[in-house]
């Protein structure tokens, strides 16, 4: 499972996301490797899921792959939410 | 070993209760203190807002919290945050979290060294507690102790804040 987290820039948000999904992963036990990325550079990229800012839903219209949309990028409980929405989604997808 | 936020957020880098008119002058009046505090260029204040402009709001990570940055080769000295707190919230543009009211300028030297500030962060912006605290507060003072936790002891140094207080409604507690 790979999993990109992105912002405009890849340093600052992402990185924020990065860390809050590495725990959900951590804590539901589920193998992944979540990168940073600025949303410019993730297009080259193959990845599972997409976790970003709920801001950068015009830039990720039309994405492969299902996407995590997240509001308050501290709030723990709906990153988790969402995430585990996500790659639920994906693996439907059977990937 | 020293926590991040603690040697980041000290009485020269944090304000409560600044006048803003509007989202450029909140980045502004946050990343004044980190040029002022010698961590980074005066530029690097235009390239937190041309983010902004180029990107949209997605700095507003949580609501009524925004976190303006740019690239390290934008003006960064060394690894730095800001934090202030506005007296009117402002609108930077969000279609869920604004207005905003707390602003964190935040620069970064490159992509390793600032995660451990960034997770401490992500603790203290996900203590509602905590942010409550940092928007009751009306002083430096107040702020600081906000951010720091109550505990007297967890406080670094510093705290003697010099008279910064320029804001017009600095009506002490």
């Amino acid at each position: 499972m790979r999993i990109a987290a992105l912002c405009g820039m890849g340093f600052g948000t992402s990185m924020m996301l990065k860390l809050a999904v590495e725990d959900v992963l951590a804590a539901e036990g589920i193998k992944g490797e979540v990168l940073s990325w600025d949303v410019g550079s993730f297009r080259s990229q193959q990845v599972d899921v997409v976790v970003a800012s709920s801001d950068m839903r015009r830039q990720l219209e039309g994405a492969e792959v299902p996407v995590a949309l997240i509001d308050s990028v501290v709030n723990k409980d709906e990153i988790r939410e969402k995430v585990l929405a996500a790659i639920r989604e994906h693996q439907a997808e059977g990937g | 070993m020293t926590e991040p936020l603690l040697a980041f957020l000290n009485a020269r880098t944090i304000r409560a209760q600044v006048q803003a008119a509007d989202w450029r002058a909140a980045i502004a009046r946050a990343g004044d203190l980190l040029v002022e505090d010698s961590a980074v260029e005066p530029r690097y204040i235009e390239a937190m807002q041309a983010t902004v402009e180029e990107h949209g709001a997605y700095v507003v990570i949580a609501p009524g919290i925004a976190l303006p940055h740019a690239r390290p080769e934008d003006g960064v000295i060394r690894p730095a945050l800001s934090l202030v707190t506005l007296a009117e919230p402002v609108a930077f543009g969000h279609a869920d979290n604004d207005p905003v009211d707390v602003v964190l300028a935040f620069g970064a030297v490159d992509k390793a060294a600032h995660v451990r500030a960034l997770q401490e962060l992500a603790r203290l912006l996900g203590d509602d507690d905590a942010v409550a605290g940092i928007r009751a507060a009306r002083t430096d003072e107040e702020l600081l102790d906000a951010i720091h936790g109550t505990s007297a002891d967890s406080r670094s140094a510093g705290n003697e804040s010099t008279d910064n207080d320029d804001s017009p409604d600095g009506l002490g507690r």
